[in-house]
């Protein structure tokens, strides 16, 4: 479910480049912050790339100073400071990975050592953040019971992640939600779900794991999917980048909103152009 | 995209749950609940569908509804112009969001990228 949301590099200003690596930086600190260092493995910019939205249009400003880091301990670097939002988004990060390992566990796969880097995080994550945590509780026992009931509709299977960012963005934002956020949070939620599942089609085949494309179109691997279904599924994803950026244009957002809006309206559309192809991920970092 | 067949009372209490911009979660559920109750599954029906599944977001499920109804009356003008007008809306999507034929050339900005800064850092 990580790693999945990009910039569109040769669109993105250096500032803002600039803003989402100490962003990025200070999530890690986060992390630590409220989950312990152990936690930090499972730093994302998927995570990062929230923690920009949400401070954006809950209207937190960031504050950003020259900081020592684990990894970067002789040369000072701009890191975001963590505030209590980027503390509550680590820990929300750190609860995300250990339900996805705990996932991954139940699915039959590997992760049962990884697992424990984040228990003792997840602990304290829930006794820190009880509600935000419940949150993820409830939609996450859901998205299992869709899933074990063998749900072939991409859009029913997305629903309980889709509403789960829907009902996290009303717990962040407060009183500054609106009918537009949660619009706009449940379709980065649906599409995070979707883009997931369509990258793991040959895999979830394969090891007969749940997958609502695989039980929807049964095509044998992804390049028959998308030379068969490619329109639908196609469909599937421009409806929902209509949605979200009909949303995004509603929303007031009170900083600068380039970074986000490359992420929303540049990234995601490639990285679904890219998942759609069957190509391989492309290089993130880049050295400023 | 949506409109009430006047003469068809089977689905009333379904729109009027559906009235407005953006009806409620529990509003949309309410339509569901109702709209299952409806034993014969007519073209209507179909159509009826389609609108509750819009109002969840279940595009890809709505379209489907629609394709329905078309299939079991095609003569309904109705029904052809929501698909058409909810294609419409996933293609204005897809122009907007069409990667533009810079968005290639990752690794020249990269390397311009790091040229450029290496002296500010």
């Amino acid at each position: 479910m990580f790693g999945y949301v990009r910039y569109d590099l040769p669109n993105l200003y250096i500032k803002d480049m600039m803003l989402y690596k100490a962003m990025y930086c200070g999530l890690c600190k986060g992390i630590a912050q409220s989950c312990g260092h152990a936690a930090r493995m499972g730093l994302s910019y998927d995570m990062t790339f929230l923690s920009a939205l949400l401070h954006n249009i809950a209207g937190t400003d960031i504050k950003i100073e020259k900081q020592n880091c684990f990894e970067h301990r002789v040369k000072k670097r701009p890191i975001a400071v963590a505030d209590e939002l980027t503390k509550e988004l680590g820990a929300l990060n750190t609860v995300l990975c250990y339900y996805k390992l705990t996932d991954d566990i139940e699915d039959g796969g590997k992760g049962r050592g990884k697992r424990l880097w984040f228990k003792k995080g997840f602990r304290r994550a829930k006794k820190s953040y009880p509600k935000m945590v419940s949150i993820v509780e409830e939609y996450m026992k859901t998205q299992g019971e869709t899933e074990r009931s063998g749900c072939a509709s991409p859009d029913m299977a997305a629903d309980p992640t889709a509403s789960m960012m829907q009902a996290l963005s009303d717990h962040f934002l407060q009183d500054k939600a609106t009918e537009y956020t949660r619009r706009l949070f449940y379709g980065l939620g649906k599409w995070i779900y979707l883009i997931d599942a369509l990258d793991d089609y040959e895999k979830d085949k394969k090891k007969k794991n749940y997958n609502p494309f695989v039980l929807s179109y049964g095509d044998e691997n992804k390049k028959q999917l998308m030379e068969r279904n490619g329109g639908e599924i196609g469909f599937l994803f421009n409806a929902l980048f209509y949605d979200v950026r009909e949303s995004l244009s509603q929303i007031k957002f009170y900083f600068n909103r380039d970074l986000t809006d490359n992420v929303i309206l540049r990234g995601l559309p490639l990285e679904t152009d890219r998942v759609m192809k069957g190509l391989p991920p492309k290089k993130m970092s880049v050295k400023i | 995209m949506f409109t009430q067949c006047e003469y068809d009372e089977r689905f009333s209490e379904v729109w009027d749950c559906l009235n407005g911009d953006y009806p409620s979660t529990e509003e949309i559920e309410r339509a569901q609940s109702l709209l299952d109750r409806i034993k014969e599954r007519d073209a209507e029906w179909h159509y009826v569908q389609a609108a509750v599944d819009y109002y969840k977001r279940f595009y890809l499920e709505c379209r489907k509804h629609l394709k329905k109804a078309i299939k079991l009356d095609p003569e309904n003008g109705k029904y052809r112009a929501a698909l058409e007008e909810l294609t419409a809306m996933a293609d204005e999507a897809a122009k907007n969001g069409k990667p533009l034929p810079d968005a290639k050339w990752d690794d020249c900005a990269s390397t311009c990228l790091e040229g450029c800064c290496t002296s500010c850092c």
